[in-house]
């Protein structure tokens, strides 16, 4: 009981640890030039995984019925059929960039 | 123990098994709806800063990014916290259960304090210095933001909150205006007249309409959340949650967490790509 008592709370802290470096790394990815795909890219990535991190353990869906992972993944699905929905919109009503005039002439 | 009473104990444990396990199962649902719910948002916002890729680059550039970052491991924090209390309440630990929850709730709080700071902060920066020459008062430095609404140096502020140029006093207002200082201006872009409203907010342009509305909701979940994990401190200190009952409890943790996780998306996408 206790044994069990102590991994558990080593797995959070572990867990935890993980996420506050995944933070970091993904402040630190942001300020790399990678392109303007790779950053998003790489910071959806890193996002994802903090995401299942806290999922799985916090919300304990790794140790719990299989039912709640379908109730926890299903609206996932929904999420990227809203996506490709709205690919036909993404980049396709470009605006003009905005107009900010000359820059401030020096007094 | 006789054998009776233990094969009825054993139906009791699995009956709130079960219970419990339809609770979370509940809990699931309205979550999968709330994941819909921002997922209405962030669609919207995909859309617009992919049709708006420079606006979105110059006005990402001014939030503040460190405070943010700070946020985001406040929230991780409490949902350490927060995950360490379930488990206090599954070993039936009363008083921890009750310290860790409030824990949780002040870090939920600081998580405010820090989005309020930083809402201040845009509220009240103009973007333009303005100087007053003959009586008349004249802008003589315009930010890109301020810029990309149609602000040049050199336009004319003809009202500031209603007042006409001529009876203002210091144009301290214009530079470091309060939520809700508008200006009158007659823009040299277009030649016309415009009311607009100082500071930087959801009237801005859709880069910060979105910021404000994602951030914004995702706050007021915050703040729902810290209201529930104050009565349920409440609760587990009266000894509400015996080890066996506790299934409040760990709904409370999937929503808590549910709104953590919320903020690790929104954090990357709104703050630093």
């Amino acid at each position: 009981m206790s044994a069990e008592h102590g991994a558990m709370v080593r797995t959070y802290l572990c867990v935890f640890l993980a996420l506050a470096v995944l933070t970091g790394v993904t402040v630190m990815a942001s300020g790399v030039d990678l392109g303007r795909a790779g950053n998003i890219v790489l910071g959806l990535i890193i996002a994802v995984c903090k995401a299942t991190l806290v999922a799985l353990f916090f919300m304990h869906l790794k140790y719990d019925e299989r039912a709640l992972l379908v109730a926890a993944l299903f609206p996932l699905l929904l999420f990227l059929i809203l996506v490709f929905a709205m690919m036909p919109d993404i980049g396709t009503n470009f605006q003009p960039p905005p107009d900010l005039g000359p820059p401030a002439s020096p007094k | 123990m006789s054998h009776a009473e233990a094969v009825h104990g054993a139906v009791a444990q699995e009956d709130w098994r079960v219970e419990h396990n339809r609770a979370k199962f509940g809990m699931w649902l309205f979550l999968a709806s709330e994941i819909m719910f921002f997922s209405g948002y962030i669609g919207a916002y995909i859309v617009l800063r992919s049709s708006n890729a420079e606006l979105t680059h110059l006005s990402q550039a001014m939030l503040n990014k460190w405070l943010a970052a700070g946020n985001t491991l406040v929230l991780i924090i409490s949902s350490l916290t927060m995950a360490l209390a379930v488990h206090a309440a599954s070993k039936g630990e009363r008083g921890k259960l009750a310290g860790l929850l409030l824990v949780t709730a002040l870090l939920g709080t600081t998580f405010l304090v820090v989005k309020g700071i930083e809402y201040n902060a845009k509220f009240t920066h103009s973007g333009i210095k303005a100087e007053r020459r003959e009586g008349r008062i004249f802008v003589t430095e315009a930010e890109d933001f301020m810029r990309a609404r149609g602000v040049r140096p050199g336009d004319e502020i003809l009202e500031f909150n209603g007042v006409e140029a001529g009876k203002l006093g210091d144009l301290q207002g214009i530079e470091h205006p309060h939520l809700g200082d508008t200006i009158k201006i007659r823009t040299q872009t277009d030649g016309e007249v415009h009311q607009m409203k100082l500071g930087v907010g959801p009237w801005t342009n859709v880069f910060y309409s979105a910021y404000f509305c994602m951030t914004g909701f995702h706050g007021l979940h915050v703040l729902g959340g810290v209201v529930v994990l104050l009565l349920t401190a409440l609760w587990a200190a009266a000894g509400k949650f015996p080890p066996t009952r506790f299934m409040f409890v760990e709904n409370v943790g999937l929503y808590w967490h549910f709104v953590d996780i919320v903020w690790i998306f929104l954090f990357p996408i709104v703050y630093l790509i």
